[in-house]
């Protein structure tokens, strides 16, 4: 599936991420292969997320989570 | 007064009552305070007794300043946060002023001596030291369901289990992440070594079984396959700082645990929102949301009607409000750092951590520890229980009063219960030594917990009932073997000794003791035999109880018989 929202990082724990969706949904993200410096160049810009869903962490922020397959800036 | 420390001393002796003392800063015994120390507060400034709060007022130029404590005007005592070099420069010249010295802090020597220790608030707020002193957590497993545990520096004094990985391409138990070894370090961090930080329950075994990545995400099936493996290998506890959808296997998975006696605590979340997230939000499971310094709900925790119990979280918005534990670090040369985390994972092994306590020190069972921790807890929010905290913030202190009232309880009953029985046999001898041993048995020296010293394996030992020797003398586990829980031992001491006109009374106590201890098990879930679940492990304990009774009337029996034939002869 594929989002658009905003890239986040929550101190939780050693540090988590999520995605905010225009619509105020929060999704934990297990950022899997994506290298730790992409996440931080796009942290809080708004960003095309290609994911699966599922998954358990210790995030426990969102609604559901998301495993990022592919992540890029929007527009 | 002289010019020496002497005037301190009263004071110092009244820290040192709570536990021997030891400054932990440096001292200057004159008033002659160094130049170079000028700037470091509080000061204490000791006047000549009798110098009136006018005199001091007047040398230090400050109208706001008093004494430090209502009775300390004798000893003309107070204590000023910041003194500027000219107020230096006049009491140093006064002749009313005895002592100006840099106020020390004082504390319990010896116990633990984590220098690290003073950061960890939340042991404070929880009251950890009384978890100390009720053994520690000792004999009790507590699986680790996370991202692996690491045996950093701080944790290699703890017992850990071979850690089994379910991870999918991380073969072994060690994390990866970090997140893990936090938790661990919260539950048993080792303590009393000197070096960094404390646990709340450092004598538990841990059991690392990893569910998580070391990016700190998992499947569902690895998580219920850990929690299968927590109750093949014995763990009485498990602690789930995880969360995610909610998934039927997880479910079942966490309900034969249950159904295998052991006690689930999980993580609320942290979406800052109502709605607990799963597992926290199965039947049965202590669902732990989180609270900072001041024992606010923590920004982040998850709330709803599902929270059973809260604990430190902390809240990072504070400084020093997170919650501190040696773990594995990348960033760090040597592999480790001493980091402060937030979150309701880690509120939730301060409660897996006090639950360890209170089942090592009580002998269990889940409902049991259960139901201690959040009678004991601190109602916090609306009163009773409520969505944010639940039943209340965990309190260690109070808990462990409770067990101690337990045991106190047991104690009465075991030696009332002795007294009955051996009025029941007409002519029994020793009374007074067979009623002393029943309570003695059953409720151990009860009240030793409570003594304000350094936690030490004997004082455990004396203050626990008979059967919880079993673990810190056998070994762990031993405390839940069927045969401990029998009444193998009142039978066999009877049929051995009971004709013994010394040790026949105690013999008879004894097995009333046990009885008694077994009895109150059956009744209330407090002792949880090992492959027995539910009801048939309280028919055993019942059973049990009863046949050691049957032993104690059997002793006293052959107790009189004895005195008879030696009275007729």
């Amino acid at each position: 599936m594929t989002l658009t929202g905003t890239l986040r990082f929550r101190d939780i724990g050693p540090g988590a991420w999520i995605l905010e969706t225009s619509d105020g949904t929060v999704h934990d993200l297990v950022v899997g292969e994506i290298p730790s410096a992409d996440l931080r160049r796009l942290r809080d810009q708004v960003v095309h997320l290609d994911g699966t869903r599922g998954g358990f962490g210790f995030g426990m922020m969102g609604a559901s989570s998301l495993t990022i397959r592919t992540l890029r800036p929007a527009g | 007064m002289k010019r020496t420390v002497r005037p301190l001393l009263p004071v110092a002796m009244a820290l040192a009552a709570t536990g021997c003392a030891m400054a932990t800063s440096p001292t200057s015994d004159t008033k002659s305070a160094s130049n170079t120390a000028a700037d470091a507060g509080p000061w204490v400034v000791d006047f000549v007794d009798g110098t009136s709060l006018d005199t001091a007022r007047t040398v230090l130029g400050d109208e706001s300043v008093d004494w430090f404590h209502p009775r300390a005007d004798d000893d003309a005592i107070m204590v000023v946060d910041h003194l500027s070099p000219a107020q230096r420069d006049r009491l140093t010249q006064a002749p009313s002023l005895e002592v100006l010295e840099p106020s020390m802090e004082y504390a319990a020597l010896g116990y633990p001596d984590d220098p690290m220790r003073d950061r960890q608030w939340n042991f404070d707020t929880v009251g950890a030291s009384s978890g100390w002193r009720l053994g520690g957590g000792d004999g009790v497993v507590v699986a680790v369901i996370d991202t692996g545990v690491t045996q950093v520096p701080d944790l290699a004094g703890t017992a850990l289990l071979e850690g089994v990985s379910f991870v999918r391409g991380e073969e072994t138990a060690a994390d990866g992440n970090g997140h893990g070894t936090h938790v661990a370090g919260t539950i048993a961090q080792t303590t009393h070594n000197g070096l960094g930080v404390a646990g709340l329950a450092p004598n538990a075994t841990i059991l690392p079984l990893k569910a998580l990545s070391a990016t700190g995400s998992g499947r569902s099936e690895w998580v219920a396959a850990a929690i299968d493996e927590a109750g093949d290998q014995g763990a009485q506890i498990i602690n789930l700082s995880l969360g995610g959808p909610r998934s039927a296997v997880i479910a079942r998975a966490v309900e034969k645990a249950q159904r295998r006696g052991i006690l689930v605590v999980a993580a609320a979340g942290n979406s800052g929102r109502e709605g607990v997230g799963s597992p926290a939000v199965l039947p049965g499971v202590v669902a732990v949301s989180a609270t900072g310094p001041t024992d606010e709900r923590a920004p982040y925790s998850t709330f709803g009607p599902e929270v059973v119990l809260s604990a430190p979280g902390g809240d990072k918005t504070r400084a020093g409000g997170g919650i501190l534990q040696d773990t594995v670090s990348r960033a760090a040369k040597d592999g480790h750092a001493f980091l402060e985390f937030q979150g309701t994972s880690m509120a939730t092994p301060h409660v897996a951590g006090a639950a360890a306590v209170v089942w090592g020190a009580t002998g269990g069972g889940a409902d049991h520890v259960a139901s201690v921790l959040t009678g004991s807890s601190v109602d916090l929010g609306a009163p009773g229980r409520d969505t944010i905290f639940g039943h209340g913030r965990l309190d260690i202190e109070a808990a462990a009063r409770a067990v101690v009232v337990e045991r106190g309880v047991a104690f009465g009953i075991a030696g009332l219960l002795a007294w009955l029985v051996s009025g029941m046999v007409s002519g029994a001898r020793g009374r007074g030594r067979a009623i002393l041993a029943a309570a003695v048995t059953a409720g151990g020296v009860f009240a030793l917990p409570l003594l304000p010293m350094a936690p030490a394996a004997w004082a455990d030992l004396l203050s626990r009932p008979l059967l919880l020797w079993a673990d810190p003398v056998l070994g762990m586990g031993w405390s839940r073997n069927p045969l401990v829980l029998s009444a193998v031992l009142p039978v066999l001491s009877t049929f051995l000794l009971a004709p013994s006109r010394r040790f026949g009374p105690w013999v008879a106590g004894l097995s009333v003791g046990i009885g008694a201890h077994l009895l109150h098990g059956a009744v209330t879930g407090s002792l949880a035999p090992t492959w027995l679940p539910g009801i048939l492990g309280s028919a055993w304990l019942a059973a049990h109880g009863l046949i050691s009774l049957g032993a104690a009337i059997a002793a006293f029996g052959v107790q009189r018989m004895h005195h008879q034939s030696g009275d007729s002869a």
